[in-house]
This record gives structure tokens, C-alpha cells and sequence, in this order.
């Protein structure tokens, strides 16, 4: 232990920071983990205790030339000659706590100037960093300590968890490394998925497949092209389950339009005397005929509006079972790329509002993870969409029914603050914009203002991890993927590929072709 | 400088295979000649079929022979091969007999001329205007160190030529930089502003078929003097006086109106003749005795308007197509396309062969 002393506590003391003079031969990074021993009462009885803190600042200053108008070239010089610079270093570390048969205490009393401060050793972190086994997950490694895993709580869970990250700072990945921790656990997992990011989730790096535990679903006319080693399913919806309200919101129909709300309510009832099962196309042919010839104008303009649908391929002949979706120990993800904005918000209100209800009236009785990547698209600061309602619900009261949400997204800002302050844990990573930064203070209490400054200064993949997921606020790298990552890119690069390979072929044939058209040009001789 | 630039003279061609027609062509190449030498133009030049052949008869050589005489002792001389005269079997062009300089026979080739460059392409069809665009990219870069420049080919380019594979460039995939633009192949002369300059089919300088008629008519025939001695190139149209074609509708009945018509010059005469129950040998003789030695040339077409007119059908027409549809069997009508070019050239022998073998064919099933 002597070995990884690394200097003494030096000025005021309290129970949440200090300063410590830093053993220049051992000048420590920034952000790495120190030790101290100190007295606090646990149980009842004063107990030796190891104090684990983060190094926040690490300041080096020299009183010979402290007042930089004083010096110049030729002072610091001589100065450096009569060995007159003695620099001082100082760092200031942050407690994070102290443990005791498991749990992390804060102190409550000041540790004491002159204190020997100590690198902490392998065993304290690890001890800081995880869990009992059944109930960890592993998310990476201490991005200061490599050799230190950092395990978070299933436990945390309990409530929900937001990912938040500028672009390309990894959210994804992480995500990802979440399904598959959750998913050894034997969680049911649901990913709204925008743009095909998790479609490779069934496939590990080494292309083995857990496909039985990974389902990927498409709507009739999904944009995403990849290859999987099992086909997807089709996600549908069987148009006559849906009600007035649905279809206005889906085509887009304002309250305001009473009449072709009317004429759209009189199509459907009429339809419902008829037969039970009726098809969008049975809906167009109803406006087509109406049966009073004062509603002929109306209907004629909700026609318009439900044509549009015939595009929207969501609308099949049977709505896809939520029993399909919802299985222990398995992911579905809902493939929603090239829908547009309002049927992908449709899509996961119906999703949403089923699993809940399910949930709800214990029809299915295992809890359920609902990641939801571009959160800001269906949780919106200012505008309203379909499954903002259901999302708000499921954040206030989710928890009761078992139901977690995982948002992720890029724009804390343009998120509801309402959802994001329910995320009792947060997964930050990269943010340089100042708004999102100011999003993401406003709805933690738990990031501090420091670690907040911190932010643009990570790289990629890294991120920190605050709230009921871990005992203490963590720095982490976050651990490779098992499985593959990414989504229709994949299938860029390989169409590239294929590109070059075209434009090669064709400049060869374009060779051979000039060669052929110089041949047939040479029967003019004399030139 | 000044720059006459003319095209599409067609030296050997022979109109309704009729002597005069032959010496017309000529005399429209001496009549233009020398009035770009009254015009004292500096260059001459000829975007393209010269020669109506690659192999034209011993006349028109000698004609060209004799004026290309006068043309060295004024002007210089550039020029493209066209597609008529450009050999299709491997042979010279007959150009190959006269010291001239002929632009282009393999790609892109260019001179600078009194500071002026002089770039030409002679013709490329069919598989070879594959290389035409590339060509012409070269242009462009050439013409940077020139003020003035002149592109010279013998192309069709849409949308002048409009119809689908009867061109070879879109006018978007033409040189941008060039001060004049010398083209042929088009008989129907054509000014227009293009780019940084003007773009010019000369047309041709007789009427070699009826369908030049009109555009003659219209815009006459000749050639164009560019002057590109100012900052702007100016352009004089120069017309020919050539043996003028009439093309008139009379009703049977009165025919003698035809007699109405300006007959100096003995003029071609293309004739149709409309009317119920036309009597066709009696009108030929009737207008035969009214022309006699009045025109060089008429043709009579008929339209009986006793009978139903059949609409041609619009678009391109296919023999092929026109042939299996009135014989109603493939192998009848393949037989026709093979006869066709024979018989039309008066080669019996080929013909009976043809047709022989055809028959052995049929009577083997």
C-alpha cells in the first residue's frame, strides 16, 4: 500500500471533497480513483473506513512564478539554474463514498489535513463497481482502470433509464449492450426502432445466431434491406380494428373538419352493419357511393385523406398477434424505417398502449423492456403526437405494472422534461450542444455541475452513468458488442462494393469497345 | 479573318439519274466557290460529303480537281469527311487523290490558323459515335489559349435531327467554348446562338430530293461567310442561284394551269395530280405535250379521290414491318427483304438464286 501513496491532504477538509498535495513522482491522472482512511460511524460503532474518491481537478503551481507579469524568458530561466521553481501540485478529488457489507455510505464526517491519499487498489473498485450476480449487468470498464469492470443494477430498473448522446457518440451501441445484458437475464424486450438500427442484434460478431431469442418485425413494405439468417415477421394492423379517431389521426384529418369527420363516421358505420371484417378497400368504395347525396361533397374529400393510407402498408387482413411480440427471455424489434413520421408515432401508440394494457390486467405476466430510439419524435418538448400520451403514462405509472422504458436519444432538449425527469438513471455520453447540456442538468439531480463540464470531453463510447443503476456516479467504456451493431449500413458497404466493382466492369468494356471502334475506324486508310 | 464555310455539296449526284442533274451539282460548288472568292474569304470550309460517294464518277473528281485549283490560288481549304463519302468498305476516300487537308478522320484534329483554331471530326456513325462525345470533350481545353475558335463535324444533333437513333449527340453534349460551330449533314440550313458563339448547319448546296423543297424555299440555298474579325462573330448568308423545284397540286381537269408557272431556268417539276377516276395515261401524255421543253423534269403523283385515302401511319416506317403485315407469313416476308435491295439494283442473277434457294427450303418440308 505504501507504494500507491501518492500524496497528503493539505487545507479545509469536508465530508464531500478535499485537496491533496500530489507526490510529484507519482503525479496521478485526472478522473482516476484515490483512497483515504477515515472514521465513521456505521451501525452504531466508530469503524475504520476507506474513503473511495474521484479526482476532479489536478492543479501545479510554482510560488516563484505565480504572478506571470512578474516574469519573463530570462527569470524563469535563472530561476530554473538556482533550482528556485519548487512546483507545487495540487488535486482536488471528489468523495464518491465508502462501502459497508455492500452498500456505499456517504461520510459524514471531514477526513483530516495530512491524511496519506492512496491510488485505489483493484479490490475497492471492483467491490464499488458490482453487484451480486444475478442481478448485474455488464456494461464496460472504468475508463481510467481498463482491468476494472463496471457492472450496473438490474435493480435500477425499477425505473426507467434514458440514453443521451449526440450523434455518433455511441447510444446505439450502448443500447445494445444493454438488450443483450437484459436479455441473459431472461428480460422480454421490445426496441421501437426507427431506422433499422438493431436489426443485427440477432447476429453475434462471429455470425453465429441467436435468432430464437431475437425477432425482427417489418411492416408489409419495410425500406430496410438486410440479411438476416431468419426472415422477419410483418408487423400489421387489420384496418377494421381501427376506430375514427385512428384513421383521422393516421391520414392526418384535423378536429376542425367536422364534415369529413362526419362523412368518414357515417362510411364506417355504415360498413359495420354490413360485415365485421372490412378492408381499407371496402372503406375508399363506401366514400366512393355515398348514400346521401349532401355528403357527397364531404366524402369525396375524406376520400383525399384515406387514399393516403393504401401507401401508408401498414393495413393488412389480421393485426399481428401481441403474443408474437412479447416473450420471456426475447427481443422484437420493430423495424419502423421508411414509414412515415405519423404511421411509425401509430405504430408505437398501438404497440405501447397494448403492451400496457396487457401488463395492466396481468395478461402477461413478466415485465417489459420498451427501448425507444429518436425518443424525441414521440415524446416532443412542444408538439403532440399519438404515443406521447401513452409514453407519459407509462413513465408516471409504468413502474407499477412493470412496464421500463429505455429512451434514447440525441436532443435531451427537445424531449418532454416531464418523461426525461422520470429516467431516474441516465446513461450520458458525448453532448456538446449547450441546450442539450442544459437539458440534461435540469432533469438529474444527480449530475453534478462538474461532472456536467465533463461532457464534451469524452470520447466515443465512453459515457457516465448516474442514478439508481449504479451505487455512485461511474465513468465507463463501454464493453464491445456480442452481437453485430449497426443496421442497413452494413448493406452500404457492400452495395459500394458492388458499385465499384460495376464501374470497373465498364471502363474494362469501354476499353474494349474504343479498341473495336479504332479497329472499324481504320478501314478509311490514307490517314 | 473571314471564314466561308459550306457543306453537303454532294459532287456525283444524279437526280432522277438525268445528266443535267449531275452538272446542277457542280455548277452549285463552282457558283459557290467562286463567290467566296469574290468575297475575298480567307478559309474555306467544307463540313462534309464532298462527295456524294466514296467512290464518285471520274467527272465529279475532275470538277473538284479543277476547282480546288482556283480555291489554292485564294484560300486556304479544311474539311471533314460526311458520312457519304466516308468509305464503308476499308478504302481511301477519294479526298486521298487531292493534296487538302482533311480534318479528323481518326478523332479530334486542330490547327491554328492566323491565331484561330481550326479543330474538326470528320464523321463517326453507328458504333463509332461511341467515341464522338470523348472527342469533343477535348475541345473545350483546347480552345483556352484561342479567342476564336471553330468546331467543325458532320454530325446530327438533337433536337435538330429529333427522331430516335438519327442522331449522335444532344446539342448539351456539344464543346461549350467555340466561336463558330461549321456543321453538316442536316440539308436545311440552320443559324443559331449557342454557347459563346453561333451554331450553323450550312445545308446543302442544291436541292438533292423533294424533301429539301421546302426548306430552299424558305431560306434558300448556299452557304455562310463568318466574319470574325470583330468581337462578335458577324454572319452573311450567301444564296445560290440554282435550278429551282416546284412542287403544285392541280385538279385533272384543269390541267393546263400548270402553265401558269415561271418556266426560266427549266425548272423540276413535281406534280400531283387530283381527281375522280383519274384516267393516268391520258393525263401523262396531256401534261407530257404542255411541259415539253418547258421544264427540265416532271413527276405526276396521283390522288384519286374516288377512293379512300389511306393514312400513312405516323412515326418511322419499317419495310419489315410493311412487308409482314401485307404477306401475313415471316418466312414470305424475309424473302421480300432479301429481294428488295437486289431487284431495285436490277440483279436478276442474285435474285433467282435467292429465290430458288427459297424454294428448295419450302419444298424440303
Amino acid at each position: 500500500m505504501e507504494n500507491s501513496k501518492i500524496g497528503y491532504i493539505v487545507g479545509e477538509v469536508n465530508p464531500t471533497e478535499f485537496w491533496f498535495a500530489v507526490d510529484e513522482e507519482k503525479h496521478p491522472q485526472r478522473w482516476d480513483y484515490v483512497i483515504v482512511k477515515s472514521r465513521e460511524f456505521v451501525d452504531g460503532e466508530e469503524k475504520e473506513v476507506y474513503v473511495l474518491a474521484q479526482i476532479e481537478t489536478i492543479i501545479s503551481h510554482s510560488l516563484a512564478l505565480n504572478n506571470p507579469e512578474l516574469v519573463n524568458v530570462k527569470a524563469v530561466e535563472r530561476m530554473l539554474e538556482e533550482k528556485l521553481v519548487e512546483p507545487r501540485t495540487l488535486a482536488k478529488a471528489r468523495v464518491l463514498g465508502f462501502i459497508h457489507n455492500g452498500e456505499v455510505f456517504q461520510p459524514r464526517r471531514a477526513i483530516y489535513p495530512a491524511e496519506a491519499v492512496y491510488l485505489a487498489p483493484k479490490e475497492i473498485l471492483e467491490t464499488f463497481y458490482s453487484y451480486p450476480k444475478n442481478e448485474s449487468l455488464f456494461i464496460g470498464h472504468l475508463i481510467t482502470r481498463p482491468e476494472i469492470p463496471v457492472f450496473l443494477s438490474l435493480k435500477g430498473f425499477r425505473r426507467h433509464l434514458a440514453i443521451l448522446a449526440q450523434t455518433g457518440a455511441g447510444k446505439s451501441y450502448t443500447a445494445g449492450v444493454l438488450i443483450e445484458e437484459l436479455l441473459k437475464k431472461g428480460a422480454t424486450i421490445v426496441v421501437i426502432d426507427p431506422h433499422a438500427d438493431y436489426v443485427f442484434l440477432s447476429m453475434t460478431r462471429d455470425a453465429k445466431n441467436y435468432s430464437n431469442r431475437i425477432t425482427v418485425f417489418q411492416t408489409l413494405k419495410s425500406t430496410g434491406r438486410y440479411n438476416l439468417p431468419r426472415k422477419p415477421e410483418i408487423y400489421q394492423v387489420k384496418f377494421s380494428d381501427l376506430s375514427l379517431d385512428e384513421i383521422a389521426f393516421v391520414c392526418g384529418i384535423e378536429e376542425r373538419y367536422t364534415n369529413i369527420l362526419r362523412s368518414l363516421q357515417n362510411a364506417l358505420n355504415e360498413l359495420k352493419d354490413h360485415k365485421k371484417d372490412y378492408s381499407l378497400a371496402d372503406l375508399i368504395e363506401t366514400l366512393k357511393t355515398p348514400n346521401d347525396e349532401s355528403d357527397a361533397e364531404s366524402a369525396f374529400k375524406a376520400l383525399n385523406y384515406v387514399n393516403k393510407l393504401e401507401k401508408m402498408n401498414i393495413f393488412g387482413d389480421v393485426t399481428t398477434d401481441m403474443f408474437k411480440i412479447l416473450k420471456p427471455m426475447h427481443v422484437s424489434v420493430m423495424d419502423l424505417s421508411g414509414l412515415e413520421d405519423r404511421v411509425s408515432d401509430y405504430v408505437t401508440f398501438r404497440i405501447l398502449t397494448e403492451i400496457y394494457s396487457l401488463r395492466e390486467k396481468s395478461k402477461f405476466e413478466f415485465p417489459v423492456f420498451v427501448f425507444i430510439e429518436e425518443a424525441h419524435n414521440f415524446v416532443p418538448n412542444k408538439e403532440n403526437t399519438l404515443s406521447k400520451g401513452i409514453i407519459k403514462r407509462i413513465a408516471a405509472e409504468g413502474r407499477k405494472f412493470g412496464v421500463f422504458l429505455i429512451l434514447i436519444t440525441q436532443r435531451p432538449n427537445k424531449i418532454d422534461p416531464d418523461v426525461l425527469s422520470q429516467c431516474n438513471s441516465q446513461i450520458i455520453m458525448r453532448i456538446t450542444n449547450p441546450e442539450d447540456q442544459k437539458a440534461v442538468r435540469t432533469s438529474s439531480e444527480r449530475m453534478s455541475e462538474d461532472l456536467l463540464k465533463d461532457l464534451p470531453g469524452l470520447n466515443i463510447g465512453e459515457a457516465i452513468i448516474v442514478g439508481e443503476m449504479t451505487k455512485v456516479p461511474v465513468m465507463v467504456k463501454i464493453r464491445q458488442r456480442e452481437t453485430k451493431e449497426g443496421g442497413a449500413d452494413i448493406d452500404v458497404v457492400d452495395s459500394l462494393q458492388k458499385a465499384t466493382e460495376k464501374a470497373k466492369e465498364e471502363e474494362r468494356n469501354k476499353e474494349l469497345e474504343l479498341k473495336e471502334i479504332k479497329k472499324m475506324m481504320q478501314i478509311t486508310e490514307g490517314y | 479573318m473571314r471564314i466561308a464555310h459550306i457543306s453537303d455539296t454532294h459532287l456525283g449526284h444524279r437526280q432522277y439519274n438525268l445528266d443535267e442533274r449531275e452538272s446542277d451539282v457542280y455548277e452549285a460548288f463552282e457558283q459557290a466557290v467562286n463567290k467566296a472568292i469574290e468575297e475575298r474569304v480567307d478559309v474555306l470550309i467544307h463540313s462534309g460529303d464532298l462527295f456524294d460517294s466514296p467512290n464518285p464518277p471520274i467527272k465529279a473528281l475532275y470538277v473538284f480537281k479543277n476547282v480546288l485549283k482556283k480555291i489554292n490560288e485564294k484560300m486556304k481549304f479544311y474539311c471533314v469527311l460526311g458520312d457519304h463519302d466516308r468509305p464503308k468498305r476499308r478504302g481511301m476516300p477519294p479526298h486521298k487523290l487531292f493534296e487538302i487537308r482533311v480534318l479528323g478522320v481518326n478523332g479530334l484534329e486542330w490547327e491554328d490558323v492566323n491565331g484561330i483554331l481550326i479543330a474538326g471530326i470528320s464523321n463517326l456513325r453507328g458504333k463509332m459515335a461511341e467515341l464522338l462525345k470523348d472527342e469533343m470533350k477535348k475541345f473545350d481545353s483546347l480552345t483556352e489559349k484561342y479567342r476564336k475558335s471553330i468546331l467543325i463535324a458532320h454530325q446530327a444533333i438533337y433536337p435538330y435531327l429529333p427522331f430516335e437513333g438519327s442522331y449522335e449527340l444532344k446539342e448539351d453534349e456539344l464543346p461549350k467554348n467555340a466561336t463558330y460551330y461549321a456543321f453538316g449533314h442536316l440539308h436545311a440550313r440552320q443559324l443559331v446562338r449557342f454557347g459563346k458563339g453561333f451554331f450553323a448547319y450550312a445545308g446543302s448546296t442544291e436541292i438533292l430530293s423533294k424533301d429539301d423543297i421546302s426548306s430552299w424555299k424558305k431560306d434558300g440555298k448556299g452557304f455562310y461567310i463568318v466574319d470574325l474579325e470583330g468581337d462578335e462573330p458577324s454572319i452573311q448568308k450567301i444564296n445560290l442561284d440554282i435550278r429551282p423545284q416546284i412542287e403544285m397540286e392541280v385538279e385533272q381537269d384543269k390541267l393546263a394551269s400548270v402553265l401558269n408557272l415561271d418556266f426560266t431556268k427549266k425548272p423540276i417539276l413535281h406534280l400531283i395530280v387530283k381527281g375522280m377516276k383519274i384516267d393516268r395515261a391520258r393525263i401523262q401524255e396531256k401534261l407530257g405535250e404542255l411541259l415539253k421543253d418547258k421544264v427540265l423534269y416532271h413527276r405526276i403523283d396521283f390522288i384519286d379521290l374516288s377512293k379512300p385515302i389511306t393514312e400513312l401511319p405516323k412515326g418511322q416506317l419499317r419495310i419489315e414491318e410493311l412487308f409482314k403485315k401485307f404477306l401475313k407469313d415471316e418466312r414470305l416476308s424475309n424473302l421480300a427483304i432479301e429481294l428488295l435491295p437486289l431487284l431495285s439494283k436490277k440483279d436478276i442473277e442474285a435474285a433467282k438464286q435467292v429465290a430458288s434457294s427459297y424454294l428448295n427450303e419450302e419444298l424440303e418440308k
